[in-house]
């Protein structure tokens, strides 16, 4: 009956462990809903291992909207090539421009360029077989996108579905520095993408001030790296990406209390009122930084 | 029977490994099933964590958001939860924002500048629970944008 029990408890602890971050109750150190007699040192050493909060990236998506709400033209000229997808030979380097073709997708379809996205949907099934994504990445997916070609929204669907699936099926199996490089390439390039239309095409006050509130995600994407770099494989990464983020940091921020007001909708907006000031100089830093990134790693 | 300590640990290995990953793929599915609809009209921006939680368990979730850009949080948790699961959103000053303890669910908002806020989804005991062992269900935190 004890080894039913043992077993019981944890097959309930540890299968939850795949995605979730328990919490210890601040009083006793053990799990919240849980009797600390039944718990022995083992189970408790795995559930510390695995208590986390999740954290979150921008994903590309919402980066290359931003882009477009912030009246930016596109250009083609700052999209990777899809020709490069079979140079890549490392898990990293294939799970890195993963992601920056996604976010290269997404750029295409929110600027109504529906037509280049069958190269990149291409590439990722090419990307997506190699590092055993082949059952997200299929040749339906592919022709999906061409059925749906003249509905933005329904290819946009397909794009977030691919990326979330992709980094759950990731997570799942136990992937997690995948999923990061797929993560970081997806907001790298997004945020390649914008640093150099705001630094070599028509000046565009909003666009900087989207870029100056990357300050959030960058602080977010350098924690992520750290906490996925245990074994020292993303030690390269994670120097850029802490370069990076000083270069953010520095930012100047100034923050009112918290309003709540409601718009002509009805909608509810709430939070601090923050002012995010960049010079001109942080921005060509920041600018030459991830252009730097991109060219180490995503090329 | 007596079961030797090798075996035991072998049993227990499986056991673990494909309950996790059965858990993770009834996510999955439950997520695309029963959560993502209730996002419509507002696009998904790709940000979903699924997770499973047990009864008295808490998750966080901490995610920048845009001004001006108009989102809908749906937190979305199987039946065996009860209907008691709520979240709480707090600013990176941890001030509190907004509780949905006793509202449902699904909240439209903006934030007034672009920030970090976390989000906490909060499983409380349920008190009809006669068996001994904690339930424990699927959680879904979807995001959606207005693009």
């Amino acid at each position: 009956m004890k080894v039913v029990n043992s077993i019981m408890i944890a097959i309930l602890i540890v299968g939850s462990f795949a995605c979730s971050p328990p919490q210890k109750d601040e009083s006793t150190g053990v799990p919240a809903g849980y009797d600390s007699s039944l718990l022995d040192e083992e189970v408790m050493e795995k559930y510390e291992k695995a208590r986390q909060v999740f954290i979150t990236i921008p994903s590309p998506i919402e980066t290359s909207s931003l882009l477009k709400r912030a009246g930016v033209e596109f250009n083609p000229e700052y999209l990777k090539n899809t020709d490069n997808v079979s140079n890549y030979e490392t898990t990293s380097k294939k799970a890195i421009n993963l992601g920056a073709y996604i976010a290269d997708l997404s750029y295409c379809n929110v600027f109504e360029q529906q037509d280049r996205s069958l190269s990149y949907f291409n590439a990722l099934r090419i990307l997506g077989d190699e590092l055993d994504l082949s059952s997200i990445f299929t040749p339906q997916l592919v022709e999906r996108v061409e059925s749906n070609m003249n509905d933005q929204d329904s290819v946009l669907n397909i794009i977030s579905e691919a990326y979330w699936t992709t980094k759950s099926s990731l997570e799942e199996g136990e992937r997690q520095i995948v999923a990061a490089h797929v993560l970081a390439g997806g907001w790298i390039e997004g945020f390649y993408i914008a640093t150099q239309i705001a630094t070599n095409d028509t000046p565009n006050e909003l666009l900087e001030g989207r870029i100056a509130e990357q300050k959030y995600a960058s602080k977010n994407m350098y924690e992520l790296i750290r906490l996925q770099n245990m074994d020292g494989s993303m030690d390269d990464l994670a120097m850029e990406i802490e370069e990076l983020n000083k270069l953010f940091q520095a930012i100047e921020e100034m923050r009112e209390p918290v309003t709540y007001t409601m718009d002509k909708k009805g909608i509810i907006s709430v939070g601090k009122n923050i002012a995010i000031v960049m010079t001109e100089k942080q921005l060509k830093e920041i600018a030459a930084k991830v252009k730097l990134i991109r060219t180490k790693f995503m090329s | 029977m007596r079961i030797k300590p090798t075996y035991l640990k072998a049993i227990l290995f499986l056991i673990i490994t494909l309950g996790g990953l059965e858990l993770s793929a009834q996510c999955k599915y439950f997520t695309q099933r029963k959560c993502l609809p209730v996002l419509a009209p507002y696009q998904n921006n790709g940000q979903i964590n699924t997770t499973v939680l047990f009864e008295g368990d808490s998750a966080s979730v901490r995610m920048t958001f845009f001004s001006e850009q108009e989102y809908r949080l749906v937190v979305c948790s199987h039946t065996s939860l009860g209907d008691s699961v709520y979240f709480k959103i707090r600013d990176l000053d941890n001030e509190l924002l907004y509780n949905s303890e006793g509202k449902g669910n699904v909240w439209d908002f903006k934030v007034n500048s672009t920030q970090d806020l976390t989000v906490d989804v909060i499983v409380p005991r349920q008190s009809n629970n006669m068996t001994g062992l904690p339930q424990s269900g699927c959680v879904s935190i979807i995001l959606g944008f207005k693009p």
